[in-house]
C-alpha cells in the first residue's frame, strides 16, 4: 500500500503542470465546478535502527535507518469544489497517505457544504478541518508551508485532522484589522493510534478560535475539548489482569482505574503568532494539552521559526519542544507479576514525551507550484523516557539515542 | 541541425526575459458598475479573498490570468510586492483547508475582456492595450 501511494504521488507530480481543472455552466456566473489537487513525494531517514521518529502518533512506520524512506511524508490529495452560486459551494477532498488502515472513510478528510449568507459568516456542515493551531488542518499541504513537515514537538500529539460536525465563523474589519471568531462542534472516530483495530469514540468535540490578522502579522487563539467514549480494547485486557490479582494486591483498584479511557476529557489550548511578510517569515506558537485519564501525562508544547527569502531559496531555521508537566507515571508498587508489571508500566512509557528538536532547512521555489524542500533535524530525547513520538516495528519498548540525526528531502505540488 | 535549433530557442527565451518592457497593466471593470473607485488594497483583498463584497454590495467576482504567465507574476509583484509563489502558497493554505476558493483561472486576456463586459461584478486585470470599449478602466498598475 506504502508503495502503492509512493506511485499515485508521482503520477500526480508528473501529471501536475497539466493544472486545474475548471467547468463552468456560465463564465459569467459565480457557479463552477473545480477540481485541484495538491501533493509531497517525501524522503526521509535517520541515523537510527533502534526506534524510528513518526512524524505524528497516528503514523504507522515513522523515520528510522530501516524505515521506508518515502513512507512518512509523502501523500496525495484531490479536491472538488461544487460552487454553485455566491452563498452556496460544496467541498469533497480525499486524502491518500500511510495511515492505520486505506479504508475510503479514513481517506475522506473533508466532505462539507458552506453557506455564506453575507460578507461576514460563513457555516459549513459535514466533515470539516479542525482549526487548532496555525496549521492544523493543512498539515497535509506541504506547499503550505515552509518545513518539510509542521513541527513534530509541536503537532505529533495532536493526530486529529478532521471531525464530523459543523463549524461557524463570524469576520469583520475594525481599521485595518480583521478579526474572525470560530465556533465547532462534533463527533470524530480515528482509528487508535498504532492500532488499525480499533477506533477511538470522540463524541462531542467541542471548542473555538478567535484570529486577528493586521497585515503581515497574524494571531491566533484556540481551544479543543473531547469527550472519550470508548476504552481501548487492549487496555481493558489489562484492567482485567490487574483486576483479577486484586486480592493480593491492594493498589489494584485504583491502579486499574487509570487505564479507562471512556467518559474522560482532554483539553487542548494554544496560542499562535506568525509573521508573513516578505522577504522574513517567522511564527511561534505555544500549547498545552491536558488529558483527562490516569496513564497519559499533560504537556506543554511550543515552537519558533524563521525564514528568509533570498530570490526563489527560502532558509530557515526552526527549533521545537514538548515536555511533561509531571514526572513519569509509575505502578504505585510492584505487582506480584513481572509481566503483568511490564504490561502495566507500558501505557505509561509508551505515550510519555520529552523531547526538542533542532531544525535547519531550505525551500526553493524552483517552478509554479512546485518547491523542493531539504531538511536537516536534530533531535534530543530527555532524560532518555520521552519516548511518546516513537516506534518499533517489532511493538518492542522504542530505545532512540539521545541525539539524533534527521534529514529530509521533499518535492511538494499543487495542481 | 537540432543543436542549432536549441541554442535558437534559448537565445529567444532569453531575450523575451530580457529584452521586452513590462505591459502596463489595467484593472478593468463592467462599464456599468455602480462604482467608480476601487483602491489598491480594496483590488489586493479582493483578489486574495479577503473582501468579500464591493461597495454597492454585491459579491465580487475576480478573474484571474493563466497560472505561470508572465502577466499573472507582474500582477501580483506589482500589486502585493510578494513572489508569486507566496500567492500559490498562500491559496493552497485557504483552498485545500477548505477556506475560500482562488479567483477564476481564464485562458486569456481577451476572455478576461468577455467575462468583465458580461458581469456587473467582474473585475480582471489585462495589458493596457488590450483594453477595449467593451470596459471600463479602474486605475493602471505600472
Amino acid at each position: 500500500m506504502k508503495i502503492i501511494t509512493s506511485l499515485i504521488a508521482i503520477g500526480g507530480l508528473l501529471a501536475a503542470p497539466t493544472a486545474t481543472a475548471e467547468w463552468n455552466i456560465d463564465l459569467s456566473k459565480q457557479s463552477r465546478l473545480r477540481i485541484s489537487g495538491f501533493g509531497t513525494l517525501g524522503l526521509a531517514t535517520s541515523d537510527q535502527s533502534q526506534a524510528a521518529l513518526t512524524r505524528d502518533i497516528a503514523d504507522q512506520e515513522g523515520i528510522s535507518s530501516s524505515s521506508l524512506p518515502l513512507s512518512t511524508d509523502s501523500r496525495l490529495g484531490m479536491q472538488i469544489d461544487a460552487i454553485i452560486n455566491a452563498e452556496w459551494s460544496a467541498t469533497v477532498q480525499a486524502v491518500l497517505k500511510d495511515r492505520p488502515a486505506q479504508t475510503i472513510e479514513e481517506s475522506l478528510q473533508w466532505a462539507f457544504i458552506s453557506y455564506r449568507p453575507n460578507a461576514n459568516w460563513q457555516l459549513r456542515a459535514g466533515r470539516v478541518g479542525l482549526d487548532i493551531g496555525l496549521v492544523s488542518d493543512q498539515r497535509n499541504i506541504g506547499y503550505s508551508y515552509l518545513w518539510v513537515r509542521p513541527p513534530i514537538e509541536f503537532y505529533g500529539r495532536l493526530p486529529l485532522l478532521q471531525f464530523n460536525g459543523g463549524d461557524a465563523t463570524y469576520s469583520f474589519d475594525v481599521d485595518d484589522v480583521n478579526l474572525s471568531l470560530k465556533v465547532f462542534a462534533g463527533e470524530a472516530s480515528p482509528f487508535y493510534p498504532s492500532n488499525p483495530n480499533y477506533n477511538i469514540s470522540i463524541a462531542p468535540l467541542w471548542g473555538g478560535n478567535v484570529n486577528l490578522r493586521w497585515e503581515d502579522w497574524h494571531a491566533q487563539l484556540s481551544y479543543v475539548g473531547t469527550q472519550i467514549q470508548s476504552n481501548h480494547p487492549g487496555l481493558q485486557e489489562l484492567q482485567a489482569g490487574i483486576d483479577q490479582i486484586a486480592a493480593f494486591y491492594p493498589d489494584a483498584a485504583s491502579l486499574s482505574q487509570r487505564y479507562t479511557l471512556k467518559g474522560t476529557q482532554n483539553h487542548f489550548l494554544s496560542a499562535g503568532l506568525a509573521y508573513e511578510g516578505d522577504p522574513w517569515r517567522a511564527q511561534v506558537e505555544f500549547g498545552r494539552l491536558l488529558h483527562g485519564n490516569g496513564f497519559v501525562s499533560d504537556i506543554y508544547m511550543a515552537y519558533a521559526s524563521v525564514g528568509y527569502r533570498i530570490g526563489s531559496i527560502t532558509p530557515y531555521l526552526g527549533y521545537s519542544t514538548l515536555w511533561p508537566a509531571n514526572g513519569r507515571p509509575q505502578v504505585p508498587s510492584p505487582l506480584p507479576d513481572p509481566l503483568l508489571q511490564a504490561a502495566a508500566e507500558r501505557p505509561f512509557a509508551d505515550s510519555y514525551s520529552n523531547q526538542e528538536t533542532l531544525t535547519l532547512g531550505g525551500r526553493w521555489d524552483f517552478y509554479n507550484n512546485l518547491a523542493l524542500k531539504l531538511q536537516y533535524d536534530l533531535v534530543h530525547v530527555r532524560n532518555g523516557d520521552g519516548i511518546g513520538l516513537w516506534r518499533t516495528d517489532n511493538d518492542t519498548q522504542p530505545q532512540p539515542k539521545e541525539f539524533s540525526n534527521i534529514f529530509s528531502a521533499t518535492l511538494d505540488f499543487v495542481f | 541541425m537540432r543543436t542549432v535549433a536549441k541554442f535558437l530557442l534559448m537565445l529567444a527565451i532569453l531575450w523575451s526575459h530580457t529584452g521586452l518592457a513590462q505591459p502596463r497593466i489595467a484593472i478593468i471593470v463592467h462599464p456599468q458598475c455602480s462604482f467608480t473607485h476601487l483602491s489598491i488594497k480594496q483590488v489586493v483583498d479582493i483578489y486574495m479573498g479577503r473582501l468579500l463584497s464591493l461597495p454597492d454590495n454585491h459579491i465580487p467576482l475576480p478573474l484571474d490570468q493563466q497560472g505561470g504567465s508572465p502577466l499573472r507574476e507582474q500582477f501580483y509583484e506589482t500589486l502585493t510586492d510578494r513572489p508569486l509563489a507566496h500567492i500559490n502558497a498562500y491559496w493552497a493554505r485557504l483552498m485545500f483547508s477548505g477556506r475560500a476558493t482562488p479567483p477564476r483561472m481564464l485562458p486569456d486576456s481577451l476572455s478576461v475582456l468577455q467575462v468583465v463586459s458580461q458581469n456587473r461584478d467582474a473585475i480582471g486585470y489585462v495589458e493596457d492595450e488590450k483594453v477595449n470599449s467593451s470596459v471600463r478602466v479602474l486605475f493602471y498598475l505600472e
